[in-house]
């Protein structure tokens, strides 16, 4: 009986209201209070020279939000689409797009970013928002340390190690539009291990057309999952292993032949994949650390077309202090993409299977220049047989005045190498009845397409007046070449597929150079120590500069799928032990190249402690807006994001 | 675990009630706190000046105890918010934010951060000597002659006290802080 008492008093503590003053709390107290990460990140962001915003758990738990994509929208810099139900638009300092290109996505080491056809399917990784433990946000070039495709940003999700989970949770919501769903989770240890088992079934209700009527693009994910952690002295072993299921509407404009029309199809989506992620961390006594990680995945995708996709990745880093002044972080890794995509008349690869094998090495050397001062010199080079090597170097400074304040500034190289889809895609997107021979409308690949770069200068300043104010400023200026124009190609007379016709089509190449600059503004105020205020503000501003050669007349006017203007006000009050209240107000402006006209969505949430071990959330979403759109996407269709409200139980045993 | 479960749990050996202890375990956990690193860090050092006593040649009756902190300001912060109104045994409690290049001498607890401890082994060396509890959260503090070392462990902040670095600087620590510290040996010779 005592043993019961003592492990419901050991258990994890339930997120709750923030201590201040811990002035009588007794010592055998103060040894069982749980730190928040509020303060990791606090200690990581401010010593790092560049960009970085961490989302906390206890953020991402008041944020309401339910969805991986949406708590992007918590940091400036990020631009986050809702496109349709299942799909986003994600990007950092502009050029987004459904398939953005220019970022990095990894969930606990495991890129989710696809190389073939640029971009992340969002609608696969339904992460348990609860297991969460940060998500770290880089924005500007990550190359030198991510590698290509790092261009504008690295978005990292981590996930809680099994030994910060242990017991039983169990999540169990419904909603108008998101936030329907059963998560099921179970942590439990033996000796030095810890594991957490894990099964979550979501559902996503149609989103609305512009005449408020249903979209007709529902869909439902299952993830099962297992991660176990092992550490004994210096050697951390993590295993991480998941499947997905899932099917919905998928929205897709498809066409059948040199003389059909258009059709906005309403088909089944499906997809099932796996990963599985090994890594092994082994430290010495004299600081220095090894690393080795592994993954390997497998999808198989039913939509427009079938797409089957195996990947294998091995990657290791050292870590080590060499004398007084130099931390040297150094790596290499190998990763073999195989996919296999089939061809349809509206879309094709060519070849239809390919494999690629991309290898790269790293190194980081961060400089300590007297007591104040750190200079970080980085760089990456890396190899495909597409793009041949490529370098992608950085150099970083950071200088403390004074303990609150920390002034930082970096330049960079950062390279998007040509994908699968930039180099050989043959997409069909319009028939138009004429004589002697029907008209068809095209998109080509390019065999030719060259890698995309960017130069890039950037820097910051942070300030921590105390734990009640803090305000992270940056500023960039960059500059691309070789970013993607639609080219017109001379009409040619096709034989095939049949019957005969005119193809009058656009062929992908590198002809636009633009700058970019903006400014991201966060700051953090207490003005009570039971609530809290997040504001932020980024603005960005798009130049573009065609080449003379180039006859693409969207590109002279391109404002880089990015609006001028974000601004995000955040308010979370705890009121007494079991209630809290959360309210955000988000504004994004216009999108003048997509015709997206500027929105404002404004959330709401209250949660409850009804037990100790039971609490009720009902949350609110675009509570001023039956339906706004978000982006314009050219291979899917677009809708209208709804109103949305749900109700969410947890236990937590 | 609150007091009044302490109180309940003796009862309950008398009463062996299982409802009892249900209860108990369930507003225990309701009332599970959460702490920034900079408060519970805070609340550490003030319970290591209350459990521990100084040679009267050092702090003399009456005289104000000097807190200091070196290299955090939100620790700083919260030691000021935790010593606000309250004195300890007749000794008025202050907070000071040493700069890098001041002298420790005046203090009586050192609190340096691990961030610092780069820039500041100066100020550590001034503290040598002096009846100076020094406290760190930098790996390897106690083992390298520092009186205590906040470690954290699992979400969960834990101290660890060198005992013969207390003693070699004359300060008699309670045994109440020592039974819930990891007690370290020296690992360096330490000069002094």
């Amino acid at each position: 009986m005592l043993a019961l008492s003592g492990i419901a008093t050991e258990a994890t503590a339930q997120a709750g209201p923030l201590s201040t003053d811990l002035g009588r709390a007794t010592l055998e107290d103060l040894l069982k209070i749980q730190i928040t990460s509020a303060s990791r990140k606090e200690q990581r962001a401010d010593d790092t020279p560049s960009a970085v915003s961490v989302i906390t758990q206890d953020e991402i738990r008041r944020s309401g939000m339910r969805t991986l994509p949406e708590l992007f929208r918590l940091v400036p810099g990020v631009q986050v689409a809702q496109i349709n139900s299942s799909t986003w638009a994600v990007s950092i300092r502009g050029l987004n797009d459904q398939f953005s290109n220019k970022l990095l996505v990894l969930i606990d080491g495991r890129s989710v970013y696809k190389r073939n056809s640029s971009g992340v399917f969002w609608d696969l990784e339904d992460v348990v928002l609860d297991d969460i433990d940060r998500i770290e946000v880089v924005r500007g070039p990550g190359g030198a340390v991510w590698g290509a495709n790092a261009v504008n940003g690295v978005i990292n999700v981590v996930t809680k190690s099994a030994k910060d989970t242990p017991g039983a949770l169990v999540r169990v919501g419904g909603g108008t539009f998101d936030g329907t769903g059963v998560t099921a989770r179970y942590g439990g240890s033996f000796g030095n291990a810890a594991y957490r088992v894990y099964s979550q079934w979501t559902g996503r209700r149609d989103t609305t057309l512009a005449n408020l009527a249903p979209a007709d693009d529902a869909w439902n994910v299952l993830t099962n999952g297992l991660r176990a952690d092992w550490s004994r002295g210096g050697d951390d072993v993590t295993v991480d292993g998941s499947v997905r299921t899932g099917d919905g509407r998928g929205l897709w404009k498809t066409l059948e032949g040199p003389t059909s029309a258009v059709r906005r199809t309403d088909g089944t989506s499906s997809f099932r994949n796996g990963s599985v992620l090994g890594r092994w961390i082994h430290r010495r006594e004299n600081g220095s650390a090894l690393q080795v990680q592994s993954f390997a995945m497998f999808s198989h995708r039913l939509d427009k077309l079938t797409e089957d996709e195996n990947i294998y990745d091995v990657d290791l880093q050292y870590h080590t202090k060499i004398g007084a002044r130099h931390d040297i972080v150094t790596g290499g890794g190998y990763r073999e993409v195989d996919n296999t995509t089939s061809q349809t008349f509206s879309f094709s690869l060519t070849p239809a299977t390919s494999e690629t094998a991309v290898t790269h090495v790293f190194t980081q050397d961060e400089i300590a220049l007297g007591t104040r001062v750190r200079l970080t010199l980085g760089a990456k080079l890396e190899h495909d047989a597409i793009a041949g090597w490529g370098l992608q170097p950085t150099a970083r400074m950071m200088w403390d005045p004074s303990p609150r304040h920390h002034v930082w500034a970096a330049a960079s190289r950062a390279l998007r190498t040509p994908s699968r889809l930039d180099l050989s895609a043959r997409a069909n997107v319009a028939a138009i009845a004429a004589r002697p021979l029907p008209i068809l409308i095209g998109v080509l690949g390019n065999p030719d397409y060259q890698t995309e770069e960017l130069l890039d200068a950037e820097a910051g300043y942070r300030i921590d007046l105390g734990s009640r104010v803090s305000v992270d400023v940056a500023t960039f200026r960059g500059h691309y070449t070789g970013l993607t124009t639609n080219e017109p190609q001379a009409p040619v007379i096709e034989a095939t597929p049949g019957p005969p016709h005119v193809l009058i089509a656009t062929r992908f190449e590198n002809h636009l150079q633009a700058d970019t600059a903006g400014v991201e503004i966060a700051t953090h105020v207490a003005p009570a120590p039971n609530w809290r205020v997040d504001a932020s503000y980024s603005g960005f501003r798009f130049t573009p500069h065609r080449d003379a050669t180039s006859r693409d007349q969207a590109a002279a006017t391109f404002d880089g799928n990015a609006p001028a203007h974000q601004w995000q006000l955040r308010s979370s009050v705890s009121l007494g032990p079991r209630t809290e209240v959360d309210a955000g107000l988000f504004r994004t402006g216009a999108q003048r190249s997509l015709g997206v006209p500027a929105y404002t969505r404004a959330d709401a949430r209250v949660e409850v402690k009804l037990t100790g071990h039971l609490s009720a959330v009902a949350a609110a979403r675009n509570l001023f807006d039956p339906a706004h759109a978000e982006f314009v996407a050219l291979a899917v269709a677009s809708t209208q994001v709804p109103r949305s409200a749900d109700i969410q139980l947890v236990w937590r045993f | 675990m609150s007091d009044s479960c302490r109180a309940s749990r003796g009862r309950i050996r008398r009463l062996a009630g299982i409802a009892a202890i249900a209860v108990c375990a369930f507003t225990s956990f309701a009332s599970a706190q959460i702490a920034t690193a900079a408060t519970l860090k805070a609340a550490f050092l003030y319970n290591f000046a209350k459990f521990s006593e100084w040679p009267a040649d050092v702090l003399a009756a009456g005289q104000r105890l000097e807190m200091c902190v070196v290299g955090d300001a939100a620790v700083a912060d919260a030691l000021g918010q935790t010593i606000k109104g309250r004195a300890m045994e007749g000794h008025e409690l202050t907070v000071t934010v040493l700069k890098v290049g001041e002298s420790p001498s005046a203090c009586h607890l050192l609190y340096v951060s691990a961030s610092e401890m780069k820039r500041s082994a100066a100020v550590l060396l001034g503290a040598r000597g002096a009846s100076m509890f020094t406290v760190s959260d930098a790996d390897g503090f106690a083992e390298s002659g520092g009186v205590a070392q906040l470690i954290v462990e699992n979400d969960r902040m834990r101290f660890a006290i060198n005992i013969a670095s207390a003693q070699r600087l004359r300060l008699n620590i309670s045994s109440k802080l020592l039974s819930l510290a990891k007690i370290v040996k020296d690992q360096n010779n330490v000069p002094h």
